[in-house]
């Protein structure tokens, strides 16, 4: 027998038992909001999750055991398959959705995840945000070219009521605390890529910090859209999946780096709907390359001056390209001078 | 990463004094120095050998003797299990008890009065070799002509269980100062760092009784972090520099507190190095201590005397994280054994798939990414590129795997493959 003769308590089982004790609180949070609406709405969001981590459980085992022939009898079904995907794809999926589309999304996204792993010993793709996406393409994806930063302005109208406003409009800024919350958690036990969220999320409120700066909204417009939006959420549980991040630290920032830029440009170039997963899977293809390079940038860090200067560059010209784009400037005082006549008049 | 916190398991072994063990009948010593067996034998069957004899010297670039450690009768060769992990010829000397040496040497008053030239011998003819296990001949190391700034000692004994230098620096705190004082001043080194971890602060204040004498010398403490023992990380850690191969490249001798005890006893006494204080620990050592044992000594010889068992469980050479396995679950204690450990039991957990955690990447010590070493598989290309040969062995990429792969077996064997490449 080889060394080392000691191993450390924490087992992939206990790894994914923490990430689901950082979701209790947002789940209990989705529990709570809707049974304020009605209990029957609470039976059936309930149901929904169970539905959503079976028809996975079931699935995955389907597709490991009879297609692909990957029984192992000394292996435990609950040791192999994860309930984690199933109650992710269920907490970011509307409760409305048709049960028919998640099978279809769930058979899909893993029989490609599967034969990509069988062909590259990895597993490359996101099976929750392959799931989403397919989902989202059978409900019919749209480019909504309006814009973006009248929604804020709109509700804010450069009066400071930021916080108000946030509270009133939006139901999804708890669920972004919440995260915040869980992902202190996995980064004290451990459990999380935690570089993934941390310069996803900077890097996404350094460029619309700009974009907002350059049109007068201030500080208020990068922390209104990361509250406000599941960014942290989808940061935390979904780009910072293990099995299709990076492994290497300095790829782990490379992938935060570009999902942000990504999510920006899905954001305001292509302003399609769930341009935030579309980032996350084309990452995941890069993966490989990511780890490449971090892997020997740990030795000599000369290699990653390319991809960060690209990196810069592109944040560069998103954050002063998007502002001119979007320029709020004349909607914003208009706004503010129509708000001070009615004020006036009343 | 400089290291983790891993369970130290210390403890157990530092409540006894220091216990002797010189009841051997036979030694067996092996014809190994560090891990070249490339020996001249200059004894036969039948020879009368003192304590201090020469017995063997190692050919090549380093010559280092390998000398007896009692004195007797070579009555054979056998071979033995070392701390290599396999099994050494091995020159069997029959002790007569009697100690005899063949000059005896006067103690010295003053050992920091030696010109570098007698300083270099003295520790050559002694037989000192880096006693933190690396087995390095000592002389090589002070034998160069640039300046060195600082000698760093390494009393920081980072590997679980080992309690060895922590005791000897605790019962010979006075003499090791004395010793680092004379290398600074006949080696012209400017400063001493003695680095201690913070495990271990006793020893710091008992530094401090006598420090103020010795301007030269400071103490650092460090984090109780495993491995920041490893040369390199001590180097990096206490003066911010970074090395190619050794760290004389920048002006920095790094010595084990055993090694600079060994000098001392050779510049006093002129003893070679023939003893080392070794830790016998473990579940299945009634009461764990450590023992001063002669070279050559069979480790369960010691076990018999100090109460336990050594042929039930896992029999280990070193500590839990950096040790071998013995299956014959018997060793020959050289210099370079600072642990025996011997545990009930130990069940290696079944290996599950790689969840990419990235953890063993993020814990390595020298920077590699053993899972993508792992997925490399046998492309030497590819494994030559992630660095495979900078691997130090300390074994956290396994530890820390939470699916239980064997990632240093891995490493190594990728090692190992650009090694003979290399050779090629």
């Amino acid at each position: 027998m080889k060394g080392p003769f000691i191993k450390n308590d924490k087992t992939s089982f206990k790894l994914e038992l923490d990430i689901l004790i950082s979701l209790i609180p947002v789940i209990i949070y989705m529990f709570v909001k809707t049974f304020t609406t009605s209990i029957s709405s609470l039976v059936a969001y309930i149901g929904f999750t169970i539905v959503c981590i079976t028809l996975n459980f079931m699935i995955e085992m389907i597709l490991d055991t009879i297609i692909f022939k990957e029984k192992d009898s000394h292996d435990n079904i609950m040791n192999r398959y994860s309930l984690l995907p199933g109650l992710l794809l269920s907490l970011i999926l509307p409760t409305t959705t048709s049960i028919i589309y998640i099978v279809i999304a769930l058979i899909s996204s893993n029989l490609i995840s599967t034969l990509l792993l069988k062909k590259t010993n990895k597993k490359i793709l996101n099976t929750v945000v392959l799931s989403k996406i397919i989902i989202m393409v059978l409900n019919g994806m749209t480019l909504d070219y309006s814009n973006v930063l009248n929604t804020y302005v709109n509700l804010v109208g450069n009066n400071n009521e930021l916080l108000k406003i946030i509270i009133s409009s939006n139901e999804f800024y708890p669920v972004s605390l919440l995260s915040i919350v869980g992902f202190i958690y996995l980064v004290k036990r451990k459990a999380i890529k935690w570089r993934i969220p941390l310069v996803y999320v900077i890097t996404f409120l350094a460029i619309i910090y700009v974009i907002g700066g350059m049109n007068n909204l201030g500080l208020g417009y990068p922390i209104f859209e990361v509250l406000v939006d599941s960014i942290i959420f989808i940061s935390i549980y979904l780009a910072a999946n293990n099995e299709t991040s990076p492994v290497t630290p300095i790829g782990q920032v490379m992938y935060g780096l570009f999902l942000g830029i990504l999510t920006v440009i899905f954001k305001y170039l292509i302003p399609i709907s769930g341009g935030i997963y579309i980032s996350i899977l084309l990452l995941n293809i890069l993966t490989i390359y990511l780890d490449y390079v971090g892997s020997r940038a740990r030795f000599n860090f000369k290699i990653t001056f390319i991809p960060f200067i690209i990196s810069w560059l592109l944040i560069l010209c998103l954050s002063i390209g998007i502002s001119m784009k979007y320029n709020t400037k004349n909607d914003a005082s208009e706004l503010r001078s129509i708000k001070e006549i009615t004020y006036n008049n009343i | 990463m400089l290291g983790i916190k891993i369970p130290k398991r210390k403890s157990i072994s530092i409540k006894e004094k220091i216990g002797i063990y010189n009841k051997m009948k036979y030694v067996y010593i092996p014809l190994i120095s560090g891990l070249d067996k490339n020996i001249t034998v200059i004894v036969k069957k039948g020879d009368y050998v003192y304590k201090g004899s020469v017995i063997g010297k190692r050919k090549g670039d380093f010559r280092v003797p390998i000398l007896s450690s009692v004195s007797g009768t070579v009555i054979d060769y056998e071979e033995k299990y070392c701390i290599t992990g396999e099994k050494v010829k091995c020159v069997v000397i029959e002790n007569d008890f009697l100690d005899a040496v063949e000059t005896k040497n006067a103690e010295s008053t003053a050992i920091s009065s030696y010109s570098k030239k007698e300083f270099l011998k003295i520790i050559r003819d002694a037989g000192i070799i880096g006693m933190g296990g690396s087995g390095f001949p000592t002389y090589v190391k002070y034998n160069y002509d640039q300046k060195v700034k600082t000698l760093i000692v390494n009393a920081v004994e980072c590997e679980p269980y080992v309690t060895a230098d922590y005791i000897l620096f605790r019962e010979k705190c006075e003499e090791i100062l004395e010793a680092i004082d004379a290398i600074l001043e006949i080696n012209n080194i400017d400063s001493c760092i003695i680095a201690i971890g913070n495990n271990n602060i006793y020893l710091k204040e008992l530094m401090d009784n006598y420090i103020g004498t010795y301007l030269k010398i400071k103490v650092e403490v460090l984090e109780n972090l495993y491995p920041i023992g490893w040369e390199k990380n001590l180097v990096k850690k206490l003066l911010g520099v970074e090395y190619n191969k050794y760290p004389l490249e920048k002006g920095i001798i790094v010595n084990n507190v055993s090694t600079i005890y060994a000098i001392y006893e050779a510049l006093k006494y002129g003893k070679p190095l023939i003893d080392r204080i070794v830790t016998f620990t473990g579940d299945n050592i009634k009461n764990p201590q450590n023992v001063l044992v002669k070279n050559g000594t069979l480790a369960s010889e010691v076990i018999k005397k100090i109460g336990g068992t050594h042929t039930d469980g896992l029999f280990i050479v070193g500590s839990n994280m950096l040790g071998k396995n013995i299956p014959t679950k018997d060793i020959v204690i050289t210099p370079e054994v600072n642990c025996i450990l011997s545990l009930k039991e130990y069940s290696c957990k079944e290996p599950k798939n790689c969840i990419r955690c990235g953890k063993c990447t993020e814990v390595c010590p020298s920077k590699l990414s053993p899972i993508l070493i792992l997925e490399s598989g046998n492309n030497i290309q590819k494994v030559k590129a992630l660095n495979a040969d900078k691997c130090i062995k300390c074994g956290l990429c396994s530890y820390i795997c939470p699916s239980n792969i064997k990632l240093r077996d891995k490493v190594l064997e990728a090692k190992e493959q650009i090694e003979t490449m290399v050779k090629k």
